[in-house]
């Protein structure tokens, strides 16, 4: 999928918007998603022989009409070169805030967050062939992680297996995402998976019956903006205050405060 | 007992309850309770119910409590 276009936007790092706008293109409202370099989510992992792996990642948020999960592989060697690998859906599913693990010639993927409707019940588990760039799947046994997440994968046992802690799981029908509170070991030589812990902690989720978001972060907001006028009119009419120095409309302005309330 | 918040740790907040961290994390759409050990059952129902009251009475409105087994 290498073209100069996507090499360009690699070289000079540029975001969909970015690139976009440097072209002079359609609003992505109508055209779709512009290609992006600039991603979350997205892992680096640097070859010995200096060439940097870059796999998969997003750009944006769902609201936002760039945002789009990708399933590529961008490769830059040493010299810089930069080639670009596209996959079908199939065989390389939307991937992002996943892990990236080296184990020899293979890059072991581990976990993905993608589109709400591309979850499933265990974890995604792929593996890249560093010599011919194909991706297969890892198939594993034993009992792994659900749907994991930003978590993080750790080579351990001289590379013979990898330690899986943190991030965030949620399953198709879950209704939130949760944490990773349990470790996970995965046995390269066996492909299977351990859970070592099983840790006691009762959690509950609570959301609104009707669905709809909850009002505290607008409500902290509210308390916060109300402490901090409270603790600014104390300052400006200390007496204390007025005799070091009067605060004029400017400096009240700039201040961010609610002029309604400091003007009256 | 209140903890003290973490730096760069946004709408997270800890009590100790005996001993055991009660951690709240509060998201957009939900607000997830962890008790970080183990505690007696009846000292768990009542923090639940605590949280599951408050949230109520803030929203006006009825709240489902999911128990998250992993």
């Amino acid at each position: 999928m290498t073209n100069p276009v996507w090499t360009w936007a690699v070289e000079h790092r540029l975001t969909a918007y970015g690139l976009n706008k440097a072209f002079g293109g359609p609003h992505s409202k109508d055209a779709g998603p512009c290609w992006s370099f600039g991603r979350y989510g997205r892992t680096e992992t640097l070859l010995p022989d200096g060439r940097l792996i870059r796999i998969g990642g997003e750009y944006e948020d769902w609201y936002d009409p760039d945002f789009y999960i990708y399933n590529n592989v961008i490769v830059t060697d040493a010299a810089g070169r930069t080639e670009i690998f596209g996959y079908s859906d199939r065989v390389f599913p939307p991937t992002d805030f996943h892990t990236a693990n080296l184990v020899d010639d293979r890059i072991i993927m581990i976990g993905n967050l993608s589109y709400w409707f591309a979850r499933a019940e265990k974890v995604q588990m792929l593996m890249l062939d560093t010599t011919s760039y194909g991706i297969s799947r890892f198939d594993t046994s034993g009992e792994a992680p659900p749907w994991v997440f930003k978590h993080s994968s750790e080579l351990v046992e001289n590379g013979r297996a990898i330690l899986v802690r943190g991030g965030l799981i949620c399953g198709p029908q879950w209704p939130v995402t949760v944490e990773n509170i349990d470790d996970w070991r995965l046995d390269l030589d066996t492909g299977r998976w351990e859970r070592l812990t099983r840790r006691p902690w009762r959690r509950f989720a609570f959301v609104r019956a009707d669905g709809m978001p909850n009002h505290l972060h607008w409500l902290g907001r509210l308390l916060k903006d109300r402490a901090r006028a409270e603790a600014r009119t104390r300052a400006v009419f200390e007496p204390s205050a007025f005799a070091i120095s009067v605060p004029t409309r400017d400096w009240i302005c700039s201040k961010r405060c609610t002029r309604p309330t400091y003007l009256t | 007992m209140k903890m003290p918040e973490i730096v760069d740790e946004h709408r997270v907040h800890r009590v100790c309850v005996e001993g055991v961290t009660v951690r709240y994390v509060e998201g957009r759409g939900d607000i997830k309770l962890t008790v970080e050990g183990v505690l007696p059952s009846q000292t768990v129902e009542t923090i639940r119910l605590d949280l599951l009251a408050k949230l109520q009475a803030v929203e006006n409105a009825p709240i489902d409590c999911i128990r998250v087994t992993v």
